[in-house]
């Protein structure tokens, strides 16, 4: 099975995702399983630029935190996985993976619905427990040093429904260190959302954007956004990623698992896709536009009928 | 962090179960009410309808408090499950905390308020008791004065003694007594809030997840027979007891220093049951810690 060299020119007809099981085997992948994976990662192509201290709101309007070249490259893993394996019930959902991904990426976790990648993220969040394999956030088994480092933004709403706004911002000040309260505050002030208002007061949007702007006030070194764009309209997805990449950590990594490749593929550098369990593609954008396709096209061609509900 | 966490299952918990202590305060203003109308401006009538009332007031406020005990052991425990391993859960569990201040801070606030259920319901049906065999006394004696508190319980104390044939105990020692069988109670209520934490958190690890909420349940069965077993069988092969005097406490070993101590107008009370209860409970904690950290799935 061929592994994609950085310096290969990639040639997705020269892959070989089409072995004889579903996926074949592991074809599109950078660093994992390989002897010097434990070293630093190479420099990347993102040229370094000092970060501002703080993103205020009504700065972070004016930063251009979508451009790559805007932030400063940042060495080490993100996340290190080893032969992780996740049953529910017998059915394998994540099959023996091993993949790494750099630190300060902006990372595009795809994949038809069921491959594994709520799982993936509850178990980079400390959630799931019950795997096997080694998993690394930012070099720490999963405990209460990678929980202080990680925001994790799941696919439902998770705030108690006695809380009213300023309560789920004062919890927040209390157990995250990197939260800015004042950031919080402004936003919700933005947002048009009433402080005392409590949450089972407020429609399910109302509670999906208050969730978004609390992690968002986390100057957290990762974020694990899951299906942050899921079942809402398109206006509305605009609203949101430019919130997300405007508001994120400079230099922090971003994960963000999604459907919509076509409407986010111009905001990832690194691209992990998974399917039937398997990580079928794990490597920088750059490369995968060397091909001459899109992210979605790429997308398509390697997942193939598993596009369709597994 | 331990005090952030502590604060704000103090919240959870009180928002889950202020309706039932609101409910029994408003039954226990009403009943005051009650109490305090005069009922003998209307005659023989009056004073029978005044004590029909005051009898249905005090059996309603005893059984408001026994419910209140069961509903905030519901509330305290389902505020547990929702806020570790349902939606909240992936709140929760991301917190840069450790388990281990994450279940004490839980179990901590949960035994609180299951103690203080239990103390209301404790004090209700004292208060009501004693209040109702005074004015029972006063209106046969046709003197409200007729016994205070203090020589009603004093009475008691002696007709109870008798019944059982020992000397009637002096009313410092029932005091410290009821001090001691208090804390019992207590560490007890402790225990029992932490076996049914553990519990929950068992149904929530594969395999045992498979039973679902029923699960807890039967787990929850199963450790507090083991635990209340293991008690009993160590009580009864080290029957360590501690005395208690108007003013001192002593340890003694056998049955026979017990009776002893019972016949001199002294109370003892067991000990060794309740330590290894407390011992047990440690072991507890620690494998739910230990679930927490390496079986449980947030199910959210």
């Amino acid at each position: 099975m061929e592994e994609l060299d950085r310096n290969d020119t990639p040639d997705l007809q020269a892959l070989d995702y089409a072995a004889d099981d579903d996926y074949g085997e592991v074809s599109y992948t950078d660093n994992a399983d390989e002897p010097e994976a434990d070293a630093a990662p190479p420099v990347t192509d993102h040229t370094a630029a000092p970060a501002p201290e703080e993103d205020l709101p009504g700065e972070a309007a004016e930063q251009d935190q979508l451009s790559p070249a805007a932030r400063p490259a940042k060495s080490g893993y993100a996340f290190k996985v080893r032969n992780l394996s996740k049953d529910y019930g017998g059915h394998r959902v994540l099959n023996d993976i091993s993949f790494d991904i750099p630190a300060g990426k902006i990372v595009g976790l795809l994949g038809p619905n069921g491959c594994g990648k709520t799982t993936l993220i509850k178990i980079l969040a400390g959630l799931i427990h019950d795997y096997t394999g080694l998993v690394k956030v930012d070099g720490k088994s999963i405990g209460v040093a990678s929980k202080a480092k990680v925001a994790l933004l799941p696919d439902s709403t998770y705030f108690p429904k006695r809380f009213r706004t300023i309560d789920c911002i004062n919890y927040f000040n209390d157990f995250f260190q990197d939260f800015d309260k004042v950031k919080a505050i402004e936003f919700a002030a933005d947002f048009g959302l009433d402080l005392n208002q409590r949450i089972k007061t407020m429609s399910k949007g109302m509670q999906e954007k208050l969730q978004l702007l609390v992690v968002m006030s986390r100057a957290a070194d990762i974020y694990l956004l899951d299906e942050p764009l899921g079942g809402v309209d398109p206006a509305a997805r605009a609203v949101i990623m430019d919130i997300i990449m405007k508001n994120y950590k400079v230099n922090s990594t971003l994960l963000l698992s999604t459907h919509l490749v076509n409407d986010l593929e111009h905001s990832f550098d690194h691209v992990l896709m998974l399917g039937k369990g398997r990580v079928l593609v794990n490597t920088g954008i750059d490369k995968l536009r060397a091909t001459g396709k899109t992210v979605e096209e790429i997308f398509k061609e390697v997942i193939g009928d598993a596009w369709e509900v597994d | 962090m331990l005090g952030k966490l502590i604060k704000n299952s103090f919240k959870a918990n009180a928002s889950a179960v202020y309706p039932y202590y609101a409910a029994m305060g408003i039954i226990g203003v009403i009943m005051a009410i009650l109490m305090l109308v005069d009922w003998t401006k209307w005659g023989d009538r009056g004073i029978g309808v005044g004590m029909a009332i005051k009898v249905v007031s005090a059996a309603a406020l005893c059984i408001t408090a026994a419910i209140g005990v069961l509903l905030t052991f519901v509330a305290v425990f389902g505020e547990f499950r929702r806020n570790m391993y349902e939606a909240e859960g992936q709140l929760t569990l991301t917190l840069p905390v450790r388990s281990s201040s994450l279940l004490f801070a839980k179990w901590f606030s949960g035994s609180f308020w299951v103690i203080l259920s239990y103390a209301a319901l404790c004090l209700c049906t004292f208060g009501s008791m004693m209040y109702l065999i005074r004015h029972s006394m006063s209106v046969i004696e046709g003197d409200s004065d007729y016994y205070s508190l203090y020589s009603l319980v004093v009475e008691m104390v002696r007709q109870l003694s008798d019944a059982a044939g020992i000397t009637a105990p002096d009313i410092h020692v029932v005091l410290n007594l009821a001090g001691l069988y208090a804390f019992n109670g207590g560490v007890r209520a402790c225990v029992f809030v932490l076996l049914v934490f553990f519990a929950v958190t068992l149904s929530n690890c594969r395999p045992f997840s498979k039973l679902g909420k029923m699960g807890s349940v039967l787990y929850f069965f199963g450790a507090f027979f083991i635990c209340e077993t293991v008690s009993r069988v160590v009580q009864n092969m080290a029957k360590v007891h501690i005395v208690v005097s108007q003013d001192a406490f002593t340890f003694v070993t056998s049955e026979a220093e017990v009776q002893a101590a019972w016949a001199s107008g002294y109370g003892a009370a067991p000990l060794t049951g309740v330590f290894v209860l407390a011992l047990l409970a440690v072991g507890v904690f620690l494998v739910t810690v230990q679930l927490i950290d390496s079986k449980v799935n947030v199910s959210a």
